[in-house]
């Protein structure tokens, strides 16, 4: 067995007691998770109302939040054990970040979005425009050096989508994707990401309160029920 | 090509254009401003003193040492008061002088002073005066004026004078009177035959009457014998003639005003149209010395008979003083200039630090570190600075070289057009470290935006 293939069959994601709250504050938890466990390319979808602390979970995965107690590993690889530029590294080389708003650049290309995907990762500088052109093409978008501003909403979608992808990660975060979208536009958009994330092999985690794209993934949890119990599998 | 630090930088930049260029545009005024400044102070007074050439004395009738100096070594304006040339004789032969040259000094020619001189000037007279490095008077092309009265009638050109005016050797020349608004600008040039005549007629104004400034002597033409080597002085911008045609045509100007007479020649002259405007003179020194002991004798000799003596040396120096401590303050604001534009790149960026929070959120979400954005910001500002410094250099290297052309054809001080590699590179240095430093609030700004903050979804 090789190196590549043992790290492959680590998990995607691995969360044990990952608690966190605001600091001196006296209130109750806002995220609080027992232990949940994604496998490669696995996809999971994790629903709770607006507030409940949804994103600050993705955001505390990515190692943006610092945790009041607990860990998070990505691809076997521990979050908060490194701090500074180093966690910075390990979140451009194995997450991927889906928003609601997309989150575009303004003022630069969708191939240089695509292209700021692969920027802080570990893919070889020399093939990013290629691998940019090629991904935006797979996914619909024909005019890679259009500004995002020219773009509509949906191609804006599947530029932010691409740019999640671009540079290989073993785990994406998409938060709230479809929320401002239709049922049906909700449908198609998810199907998408999940097409996409199935595509590259990486696992997805979706948070989000959009009733319509339930269906759409097989593995669902409650926000609220991930203190309880361990979930997930490897 | 790859995504990169510069193209973020870039867009970041560009995506912003009409307060980046504004910005760039202020940084490239103060620093043409400074450059332009040091440049223009250098070489001015540079020009200055390498303009003084190597006589000890200016001697003339017009009131004012400086005036002296600056109207006939750098042919300012034209003298407004003569001496007898039998002053002039006497005062050469009552003093222990190595040489002395006459001038008289008030035509033109397209508004370029016309110098009427001894024909010895160009043996003993060097505009720039290294004595380890003598440097004479050269010719480019043609001769000298010949001396005595062969030379009458001949005109030399100095080599800026020349090459702005296209005229060349051999061809004759119509001189004006004084320099005024009306100096001539067409008409005043012809060719001559084989006997030195004009062909054809020449057709510059004639309107005006004899002796008025501005007139054109179109009853004498000049023949042009020579062009001389460029010196860097102001004499680049003059032409020569000898004494004795301008003592002539200024004569004739006076007899025609009173009747209808023929062409005034050499012996028509009398003592009375045999006027000096000044003359210049070195002192006898012993070898190898540059001044000698009897100098504060002559001049005060001379200043006691009542005539303007100047030692042009001393006369820049004093001039240089005077004009020092203005450019100081010019400088001076020059340099707040500078930091108020370092006060706009910060506004600026400041500014945008505001819209583009989200920007720097989204960076960090793809993997950027904190000091890499600090790090961009700081290269925004870096490269605001750098670019309105080469901006603010090629204007000024321009703009020096405009004003430096205009200096000499107005007032004939001859300036090096250019900016000096190490002034530029200095104030681009300059520039850009302010810059830096008015980039560090910005890229702090940046350095601590709040990720989870920025991004959270609007309304």
């Amino acid at each position: 067995m090789t190196d590549s293939a043992s790290a492959s069959e680590k998990p995607a994601l691995e969360i044990a007691g990952l608690k966190f709250r605001y600091a001196g504050a006296a209130s109750p938890w806002i995220v609080d998770v027992a232990a949940f466990t994604l496998a490669p390319g696995e996809q999971a979808l994790v629903t709770g109302p607006s507030g409940a602390g949804k994103s600050t979970l993705l955001h505390l995965i990515a190692g943006l939040v610092e945790p009041s107690e607990g860990s998070v590993r990505v691809g076997g690889v521990s979050v908060f054990d490194s701090r500074g530029g180093k966690r910075d590294e390990l979140r451009g080389r194995s997450i991927g970040m889906i928003f609601q708003t997309h989150q575009l650049l303004s003022g630069f290309t969708a191939a240089e979005n695509v292209m700021a995907g692969m920027m802080f990762g570990q893919t070889p500088r020399s093939g990013h425009r290629s691998r940019a052109v090629d991904l935006l093409k797979r996914l619909g978008v024909d005019a890679p050096d259009r500004a995002v501003e020219r773009l509509s909403v949906g191609q804006q979608q599947r530029v932010a989508v691409a740019r999640a992808v671009a540079g290989e990660p073993s785990l994406v975060l998409a938060d709230e994707p479809t929320a401002s979208l239709d049922p049906e536009s909700a449908q198609a958009s998810i199907g998408l990401i999940q097409e996409v994330c199935r595509e590259r092999g990486a696992a997805l985690l979706c948070v989000s309160h959009d009733p319509s794209i339930f269906e759409s993934f097989d593995r669902r949890h409650a926000f609220a029920e991930l203190s309880m119990s361990s979930v997930g599998a490897v | 090509m790859a995504m990169g630090d510069g193209r973020i930088v870039w867009r970041s930049l560009t995506s912003r254009l009409f307060p980046t260029l504004t910005t760039i545009l202020m940084v490239a005024v103060a620093v043409g401003l400074l450059v332009s400044l040091l440049s223009l102070r250098e070489s001015g007074r540079r020009a200055l003193e390498r303009g003084v050439g190597n006589a000890h004395l200016l001697v003339a009738a017009e009131p004012g040492p400086m005036n002296t100096v600056l109207n006939h070594l750098f042919f300012a304006n034209p003298p407004r008061a003569a001496m007898p040339y039998a002053e002039y004789e006497r005062l050469r032969d009552s003093h222990p002088w190595a040489w002395t040259i006459a001038m008289a000094q008030g035509d033109s020619f397209r508004g370029y002073p016309v110098a009427a001189v001894a024909a010895e000037l160009f043996d003993v007279y060097q505009p720039i005066y290294n004595p380890q490095n003598p440097r004479p008077m050269a010719m480019q092309e043609g001769a000298w004026l010949a001396p005595g009265g062969e030379g009458d009638f001949q005109v030399v050109l100095g080599a800026e004078a020349a090459r702005t005016t296209g005229v060349r050797v051999g061809q004759g020349v119509y001189l004006t009177h004084g320099v005024g608004a009306r100096a001539a600008t067409g008409g005043d040039v012809t060719d001559l035959d084989a006997q030195g005549n004009p062909v054809g007629q020449a057709d510059a104004n004639t309107d005006l009457p004899m002796g008025a400034v501005g007139r054109v002597h179109t009853e004498y033409v000049y023949e042009v014998v020579g062009v001389l080597e460029p010196t860097g002085t102001a004499f680049d911008w003059a032409l020569f003639t000898n004494l004795r045609s301008t003592w002539i045509k200024h004569a004739h100007d006076k007899r025609a005003a009173r009747a209808d007479i023929p062409l005034t020649t050499y012996d028509d002259l009398t003592d009375a149209d045999r006027l000096v405007t000044a003359f210049m003179g070195r002192v006898v020194t012993r070898p190898g010395q540059e001044t000698s002991a009897m100098l504060p004798s002559v001049f005060e000799t001379i200043r006691r008979e009542g005539f303007t003596i100047a030692n042009p040396g001393e006369q820049i120096r004093r001039l240089l003083g005077i004009v020092g401590s203005v450019d100081q303050v010019l400088v001076a604001m020059a340099v707040v200039v500078l930091v108020a534009s370092a006060a706009g790149i910060l506004l600026a960026l400041v500014s945008s630090m505001e819209q583009r929070r989200r920007q720097v959120a989204v960076l960090r979400v793809l993997g950027a570190s904190r000091s890499r954005i600090f790090g961009l910001v700081m290269t925004e500002s870096a490269a605001i600075g750098l670019v309105g410094a080469l901006v603010g250099v090629a204007g000024a290297w321009l703009g020096v070289g405009l004003i430096s052309r205009v200096m000499a054809e107005r007032t004939g001080l001859a300036i090096d057009a250019g900016v000096g590699l190490t002034t530029g590179a200095l104030v681009v240095l300059v520039a850009v470290l302010i810059s830096q430093a008015a980039g560090l609030i910005p890229a702090l700004m940046a350095y601590r935006t709040s990720v989870v903050r920025a991004l959270r979804p609007i309304g």
